[in-house]
């Protein structure tokens, strides 16, 4: 004999812990059962496309540190990224190395924050405490070198807005082997655990079809055992001079999505170790027009973000601002597949789907 | 099974590390330099040459200039900054080519009204300076988005 229960609805967010910044979703529950999820965002829209309309080329880099602001050093890159490949400028080795060195940098920071709150929201108060302690410490070197803690803007169209020191090179490469001996510990902490483990094991289960179909990237398309990386796939920067690998798992339930994003972690370091080794002498700024004005034209320019494919759009109408300004944010295009994951799974693993798809609403709403 | 026992073996190992935080008001940051803070202004050195106001990104920057008749250089009337939407980027600092507007090192920038949000250049002077050089005249008033109007817009393509 069924037991008859009725359908709540009610809303997760725009003020909830979990939810990771001001996002809402309406779930509609059958007992622990969820039916149906319905996302509610843009509380977090400023318009920044269209701000960049009015904006000139340089002016719209501290924009971009304010969308996906864990990781603004890549923000910063993809635009200007865009618009040298517009120009056709050619960028010192110097600076491209140092470039790759904040963005690794950059990822292993965001990442850190995506373990300590996905494990927050499973319960777990202590990792998020450890992980905030070795981000600060990137922080710090990030601080240091672009002069601010969050909005770094220190990419510039043709370079770097300065240059390394050696003494902070040599801070970074200690630090690098620091964070290894971290990442160890952090997964007898955590990774190991059987009731983690119980926790995300068999659960958001979705196959590569189904990822490719809502255009899922990064993390949460890697877990299905596709290995599309911009930095491989569709090689940006100096990437392909570097030796790292794609970390790929096939299970494609939330436990593949956390240990494809730990060993991101340590492929950052890697590269980050491989760059301060390689790093060539010369400028860091290379020989940028003082106005900036590409040609009639447009562009688009992608790399990988540490949520996934971050593509930048440029329309140019020849003068000094773009005529079009468009951004593709991936943790958008992974975030609008939440419904369709989270269909008829108890509301627990809901929290957990949620936390492994790492959204971030600066990002999401622009 | 046990392997719950590393995991208190990691916490335990960490209990008695040095700490990355600091005892806020009681102790200070150490500032690096070439950090962002609230900018100084040294109104001796301006040219008024508008280059800071116009690459601002928030336009928030306003000259005030006039053109001496004799020798056709511009002198400095006033210099404004309207902090509250100040979002720190340095741009003006790296436009300044008589490094007249740097950006400080100070980082407590809460008030109680916003009218003490509003920069002028008493409030800008860099630690050791009199306010004897602070200019204030009347001139012509230059912003960032003053100069820039946007085409009209047409599809081409």
């Amino acid at each position: 004999m069924a037991l008859r229960t009725e359908e709540l609805t009610f809303s997760l967010g725009p003020q909830h812990p979990s939810t990771h910044g001001v996002f809402r979703a309406m779930v509609t529950i059958d007992g622990e059962r969820v039916v149906h999820v319905d996302p509610v965002i843009g509380y977090l829209h400023r318009g920044t496309e269209k701000i960049a309309e009015w904006k000139t080329y340089p002016q719209i880099i501290p924009y971009t540190d304010r969308m996906d602001y864990l990781s603004a050093m890549l923000n910063n890159y993809c635009h200007v990224g865009a618009v040298e490949k517009l120009l056709g400028l050619e960028i010192p080795e110097h600076a491209e190395y140092i470039r790759i060195i904040v963005m690794e940098l950059n990822r292993i920071a965001s990442h850190l924050v995506w373990w300590g709150t996905f494990l927050l929201d499973l319960g777990a108060m202590s990792p998020f405490l450890y992980a905030f302690k070795d981000r600060q410490v990137i922080l710090d070197l990030l601080e240091e070198i672009s002069g601010a803690r969050l909005t770094y803007s220190y990419m510039r169209i043709g370079g770097v807005k300065r240059d390394a020191t050696q003494e902070w090179l040599r801070r970074v490469d200690d630090f690098m082997d620091e964070m290894v001996k971290n990442i160890q510990g952090y997964n007898n902490l955590v990774t190991g655990n059987e009731i983690f483990q119980s926790r995300v094991k068999n659960v958001g289960v979705y196959d590569e079809a189904f990822a490719k179909r809502w255009g899922l990237s990064g993390a949460c398309l890697r877990c299905t055992g596709n290995s599309y990386d911009v930095r491989k796939s569709d090689p940006y920067s100096l990437y392909p001079k570097f030796d790292f690998e794609i970390p790929t798992r096939t299970s494609g339930d939330v436990w593949a999505r956390y240990i494809i994003r730990i060993e991101e972690m340590l492929q950052s370091i890697r590269i980050v170790k491989q760059a301060i080794r390689n790093l060539p002498d010369g400028p860091f700024m290379g020989k940028a027009p003082r106005n900036i004005r590409p040609p009639k034209g447009e562009v688009y320019f992608h790399i990988e973000s540490p949520r996934g494919d971050m593509g930048c759009y440029i329309v140019s109408d020849g003068s000094d601002h773009p005529y079009r300004w468009h951004w593709r944010a991936p943790e958008f295009a992974n975030l609008a597949a939440f419904p369709a994951i989270t269909e008829g799974v108890n509301i627990a693993d809901m929290i957990a789907i949620l936390g492994a798809i790492d959204i971030v609403l600066g990002g999401v709403d622009r | 099974m046990f392997r719950w026992a590393k995991g208190y073996a990691y916490t335990g190992k960490r209990l008695f590390e040095k700490t990355v935080t600091i005892q806020y008001p009681q102790q200070k940051p150490k500032i690096p330099e070439g950090w962002r803070g609230r900018h100084y202004f040294y109104p001796d050195r301006c040219t008024a040459c508008d280059a800071c106001a116009r690459v601002c990104p928030t336009e928030v920057i306003t000259v005030v200039s006039h053109r001496d008749p004799e020798t056709k250089k511009k002198i400095l009337d006033d210099y404004t900054i309207e902090f509250e939407r100040c979002i720190l980027c340095g741009y003006c600092e790296e436009a300044c080519p008589v490094d007249a507007i740097k950006m400080g090192d100070v980082y407590e920038l809460a008030s109680y009204a916003r009218e003490q949000e509003f920069m002028t250049q008493e409030k800008m002077l860099p630690p050791g300076y009199s306010t004897d050089v602070v200019v204030h005249g009347q001139g012509e008033a230059y912003r960032g988005g003053d100069y820039r109007t946007k085409p009209e817009k047409k599809v081409n393509h």
